[in-house]
C-alpha cells in the first residue's frame, strides 16, 4: 500500500511540473492569437477591433502569474474556456470531436504491431538460423528507423497520388453520412490504411525486437529443452512454453509505446490530413491557441502518466517482491 | 375584391415564369464545391467569428467595389450618395427585400447591423465607431439609411460596405454577440439553408427568397475542409473540388495537362510585393544606396526564375501597380522609369560616388568610415516562393558588391519587425482596398507608423499627412486623381522601399459542370475567394453547362 502511496505522489508532481510547463511553453514562443489572427487576416483587422478581440478571447487581464493561476483552476475544473481558432466553440467540444480519432488511430495501430510484432519476434527468435530469423527483423529495424513523417509521406506519394489506390485525406469520405452503416464502416476502414499501415511499419520493429531479445533468453532454459525432448510440436513450445514466458518485458513496455503512438500519429494525422488531435496541435499552434494547444498537451501527458501507471499496478501483480 | 387579389397573383406568377423562360439557355441546378483551408467546420454562421465564409453566401453585401471594372455593383443597396458637404451618406436599398425566412428586411435591420458593432467592438472590422466620425444613423423610412459624419469624409463608404448585414428580429434578442453562434443563419444571400455540417465538409443551399429571379443559377454549394494547398492540389488534379485560389506548383503540367478542355487558370494581378528598407539605419539613410539597390535587380528575370513566371512585372516606383492601374500616374512613371531598370553599371557608379567602397578587401563594399555594410532581408519561415526571390536578390547585390542574407523567421517575429521598424530590409506586401489612398495611408500617415507593416521605413512627413488627409474633404475624382499623383512622386522620389512584382491572384477553375467564371476573355471581377464581395459576384454567374 505505501508503494502504491509513494508512486501516486510521484506522478502527481510528474502531472504537476507537467502542466506547468504545457502553460510556459506556448508562452515562450513570440507573438500571441490575436497577432496571429491579425496575421491570418493579412491586416484586413482595424487596430482598435484587435484589442476588442483580444478581449473577447481573454488575453488582457492579469501578468503571467495571474494567467498561471487560472490556468490552474481551469485544469482542475475542466473548464477549458473557448478555443481561439475555432472561436466561440468550447476546447472541450474541440478535442471531443478529435480525440476518438487519434485513439483510433494511435491504439489501433499500436495493436496491430503489438501482435505482428510479438508473432514475428517469436518466430524469428524459434527460426533464427534461417532465412526468415536473418532477413525479416534487419528489414524491419531498418524500415523503423524512418522517421513517422518519411514513411507517411512515402506511402501518401505512391499508394494515393501515383497509384491512386488509397484516400489522400479525411476520417471517411465527406459524402458518406456517418452512422452504423456498412458503407461509412468500410470507408472509415480504407481511410485509415495509410496512417494505420505507416504507423504500423514504424512500430512493429520495437516489437520484433523485444520479443526476440526475450525469446532468446528463455530458448536457452532448461524447460524448453525439456520440451523439446518430449516430442511436442515445435508451435507448441514455441508459443506455450518460451513464448508465455518471454512476453513479461513486453507487457511493461506497452506502456511507454502508448505515449510514443500518440506522438507519432500527430506526424501522420497532419501528412494525411485525419482530423484528430495532431492536426488539430499544428494548427493551433500556429493561431497561437493557448487554450487549444495546453488541453492537448494535457490529454498527451495524462495518457502516458496514466499507462506508466498501469504498467506499475501491473509489476506488482506480476512480481510481488517490488511492493516490499 | 378577393377574386381580383387572385387574379393579380396569377398574373404575377405568369409574369415571372415568363421571365424564368426568357433566360432559356440557363440551366438551373447544380452544387458547386470548393475548398477551405481550416481546422474543420463548425456550426457556426456567426460572420464576425467564423472566418469569412459566410459574408457574400449566407449575408449579401450592401454593394460591391469591383476594383476589376472599376464600377460599383450594387446589390441590396441601390444607391449611396454624399452630401455636398461630405458629411452625410444616404443610403437607399431596394424596395420588398425578404429574409431567408420571410421577413421584410428594412433599413431598421441595416442600422442595426451598423449600431450593434458600437456594442460588440471586435465585429468593428474597420474601426468606424473608435474613430468617433460617426455622430448617428438615421432610417426615415423602409429603404433609406442616413449617416451623419461629425467631419467630411469622402472615403467612409468604402469601409461601411465591409459590414454584414444582419436581421434584428433574430439578432437583436441575443445578449452576448461574441459567443452567438447563429446555428440556423437567416440571411440574404443565395445560399442560406444549411445543408449538413461535418468536421470535413458543410453544404449550403439556395435561399429561395433571394431578390434576384432566378439567381443564384446553382441549387448548393458544398465546403470541403483542406489542411494546406499541398493537399488541395491533388484534389484539384482528381476534379474533387470546382475552384481553387491556391498555389498550384507548375500548374500547366500538373492540373491543366490533365484536362485541357476543362482544367484552367487565370492569375491577373494582385497586391504589389516591395521590399521595404529601414531608412533610419545606415546606409539605407542615403537616398543613392536605396537607388542602387532597386536599378541593381533584374525584376523579369527574378519573376521568371524565382516565381515561376507567375507575377506581374512592377516598374513602377511610385508605390501602386497593376491592381490600381486606373490610377498609375503615366508622367510619374516616366520621370523615374530609370529606378526599376536593370542598370548595375550605374547602381556601381552611385555607390562609388556615395563613398562605399570596399576598403578591408574582402570583396565587399564598406561604409566610408570603414565599418563593413552587411545586412538580412526578413522572410517568413516556409514562404518558399519569396524565400526563392529574396534568394536571387542577395546574387545581384552580390554583383554590385553588396553583402545581404537571407533571414527566415518565425511569423511573429517577422510581424513585430514590421511594424516596430525592427528590419533593415524586409519583403512584404502591400494593401489591397478599394482605393490606393488606403495603401498610401499604410505607408505613410504618421500615426499608424508603429501598427502598419508598411509604415516602419521611416520616411514621414506633416505635409504628406494632410496631403493623405485631404483626399477624404473631396469626391471631385479629377482633385482625387491630384492627390494620388503627388503621392506616387513623392513615393517615388523619396524611394521608401524597392518595388519587386504583383502578387499573381492565385484562381483555378473546372467547367467540366459549370460555366460562367471569370476569365481572361471574360474578367467581369477578380477572380478572389476570400473576399465576400467578389465571391458573391461569381456564385451569381455561375450555372451548368
Amino acid at each position: 500500500m505505501s508503494f502504491l502511496l509513494r508512486r501516486l505522489s510521484f506522478y502527481f508532481t510528474a502531472f504537476l511540473l507537467a502542466i506547468s510547463f504545457n502553460f510556459l511553453l506556448p508562452r515562450m514562443m513570440p507573438g500571441d492569437p490575436v497577432d496571429a489572427l491579425f496575421a491570418a487576416a493579412q491586416g484586413k483587422i482595424d487596430p482598435a477591433a484587435m484589442d476588442a478581440i483580444r478581449e473577447m478571447y481573454g488575453f488582457v487581464d492579469g501578468n503571467i502569474f495571474q494567467q498561471y493561476i487560472a490556468y490552474m483552476q481551469s485544469v482542475f475544473t475542466l473548464d477549458l474556456g473557448p478555443s481561439v481558432l475555432m472561436f466561440p466553440v468550447q476546447v472541450t467540444d474541440v478535442l471531443a470531436m478529435a480525440l476518438p480519432w487519434t485513439m483510433f488511430l494511435a491504439l489501433g495501430s499500436l495493436i496491430v504491431a503489438l501482435i505482428l510484432g510479438v508473432g514475428i519476434g517469436t518466430y524469428a527468435s524459434y527460426r533464427r538460423e534461417g532465412l526468415f530469423g536473418q532477413v525479416v527483423p534487419p528489414v524491419l529495424a531498418f524500415i523503423s528507423n524512418f522517421p513517422y513523417v518519411v514513411t507517411a509521406l512515402l506511402l501518401f506519394y505512391f499508394f494515393g497520388l501515383k497509384l491512386e489506390l488509397l484516400p489522400l485525406a479525411y476520417t471517411y469520405n465527406p459524402d458518406v453520412d456517418p452512422g452504423l452503416s456498412l458503407e461509412f464502416i468500410g470507408s472509415v476502414l480504407k481511410h485509415a490504411i495509410l496512417p494505420m499501415g505507416s504507423m504500423i511499419l514504424v512500430g512493429i520493429a520495437t516489437w520484433v525486437f523485444n520479443m526476440r531479445n526475450a525469446m532468446i533468453n528463455v530458448l536457452g532454459e532448461d524447460y524448453v529443452t525439456m520440451a523439446q525432448a518430449k516430442g511436442l510440436s515445435s508451435f507448441r513450445v514455441m508459443y506455450r512454453y518460451a513464448g508465455r514466458n518471454a512476453i513479461l518485458p513486453v507487457a511493461t513496455a506497452i506502456a511507454m509505446a502508448i505515449g510514443f503512438s500518440f506522438a507519432g500519429s500527430i506526424m501522420t494525422e497532419i501528412v494525411f490530413n485525419y482530423q484528430g488531435l495532431g492536426n488539430i496541435l499544428l494548427k493551433g499552434i500556429m493561431a497561437r491557441d493557448y487554450p487549444l494547444i495546453q488541453a492537448i498537451l494535457l490529454i498527451l501527458v495524462s495518457a502516458v502518466l496514466t499507462a506508466n501507471f498501469i504498467a506499475d499496478l501491473l509489476y506488482v501483480w506480476l512480481d510481488p517482491r517490488i511492493s516490499k | 375584391m378577393h377574386s381580383k387579389k387572385i387574379l393579380a397573383s396569377l398574373v404575377c406568377g405568369l409574369l415571372i415564369s415568363a421571365g424564368g423562360a426568357m433566360a432559356e439557355d440557363i440551366k438551373q441546378g447544380g452544387t458547386l464545391t470548393v475548398p477551405i483551408i481550416n481546422t474543420g467546420f463548425v456550426e457556426n454562421f456567426n460572420p464576425y467569428t467564423s472566418g469569412d465564409l459566410t459574408h457574400g453566401v449566407i449575408f449579401e453585401p450592401l454593394m460591391v467595389f469591383n476594383a476589376m471594372t472599376g464600377k460599383t455593383e450594387w446589390r441590396l443597396a441601390e444607391s449611396a450618395d454624399y452630401s455636398d458637404d461630405l458629411k452625410t451618406i444616404t443610403l437607399k436599398i431596394r424596395d420588398g427585400l425578404k429574409w431567408s425566412d420571410g421577413q421584410p428586411l428594412t433599413s431598421k435591420d441595416v442600422a442595426f447591423s451598423y449600431e450593434l458593432s458600437k456594442e460588440a467592438a471586435a465585429f468593428d472590422l474597420k474601426g468606424i465607431w473608435p474613430a468617433g466620425n460617426l455622430k448617428s444613423i438615421k432610417t426615415p423610412d423602409a429603404t433609406t439609411i442616413v449617416f451623419e459624419l461629425n467631419t467630411p469624409d469622402s472615403t467612409l463608404l468604402w469601409d461601411l460596405a465591409a459590414y454584414h448585414i444582419v436581421p434584428e428580429h433574430i439578432w437583436g434578442k441575443e445578449k452576448n454577440l461574441t459567443t452567438f453562434m447563429n446555428v440556423n443563419p437567416v440571411g440574404s444571400g443565395p445560399m442560406t439553408t444549411v445543408k449538413y455540417v461535418k468536421s470535413q465538409q458543410m453544404q449550403l443551399c439556395r435561399n429561395d427568397n433571394y431578390y434576384l429571379p432566378n439567381r443564384p443559377y446553382i441549387d448548393c454549394i458544398t465546403y470541403r475542409s483542406y489542411n494546406d494547398n499541398s493537399q488541395i492540389q491533388p484534389a484539384l488534379m482528381k476534379g474533387e473540388i470546382d475552384w481553387g485560389s491556391n498555389f498550384i506548383a507548375d500548374i500547366e503540367n500538373t492540373y491543366v495537362k490533365a484536362d485541357p478542355a476543362n482544367n484552367h487558370f487565370w492569375y491577373p494581378a494582385n497586391d504589389a510585393i516591395h521590399l521595404y528598407v529601414n531608412t533610419k539605419e545606415a546606409p539605407f539613410d542615403d537616398l543613392n544606396v536605396r537607388k542602387a539597390l532597386s536599378m541593381a535587380l533584374n525584376r523579369a528575370d527574378i519573376v521568371d526564375i524565382a516565381a515561376f513566371g507567375y507575377p506581374t512585372v512592377n516598374y513602377n516606383a511610385g508605390g501602386i501597380a497593376e491592381l490600381y492601374k486606373p490610377y498609375i500616374s503615366k508622367e510619374m512613371t516616366a520621370k523615374y522609369k530609370d529606378l526599376t531598370q536593370y542598370d548595375p553599371k550605374k547602381s556601381n557608379q552611385l555607390l562609388d560616388q556615395g563613398g562605399y567602397k570596399d576598403l578591408d578587401g574582402d570583396g565587399f563594399r564598406d561604409m566610408p568610415n570603414g565599418e563593413p555594410i552587411e545586412f538580412d532581408i526578413e522572410v517568413v519561415n516556409g514562404w518558399t516562393d519569396w524565400i526563392q526571390v529574396v534568394q536571387m536578390v542577395t546574387e545581384y547585390y552580390e554583383e554590385i558588391g553588396i553583402k545581404a542574407n537571407v533571414k527566415t523567421v518565425d511569423w511573429a517575429v517577422y510581424d513585430k519587425n514590421l511594424k516596430n521598424s525592427g528590419y533593415k530590409m524586409s519583403i512584404n506586401w502591400s494593401m489591397v482596398a478599394t482605393n490606393p489612398i488606403q495603401a498610401y495611408q499604410e505607408y505613410f500617415l504618421t500615426d499608424r507608423a508603429g501598427q502598419s507593416f508598411h509604415g516602419g521605413h521611416g520616411v514621414h512627413s506633416p505635409e504628406i499627412d494632410q496631403l493623405i488627409n485631404s483626399f477624404g474633404l473631396t469626391k471631385d475624382p479629377m482633385k482625387q486623381q491630384a492627390i494620388l499623383d503627388e503621392l506616387q512622386e513623392f513615393t517615388a522620389a523619396n524611394l521608401p522601399f524597392i518595388p519587386l512584382f504583383s502578387n499573381p491572384t492565385w484562381y483555378q477553375y473546372n467547367t467540366s459542370k459549370f460555366v460562367g467564371w471569370p476569365s481572361e476573355e471574360n474578367p467581369y471581377v477578380r477572380p478572389v475567394w476570400y473576399d465576400g464581395g467578389t465571391r458573391n459576384l461569381i456564385l451569381n454567374n455561375l450555372h451548368l453547362k
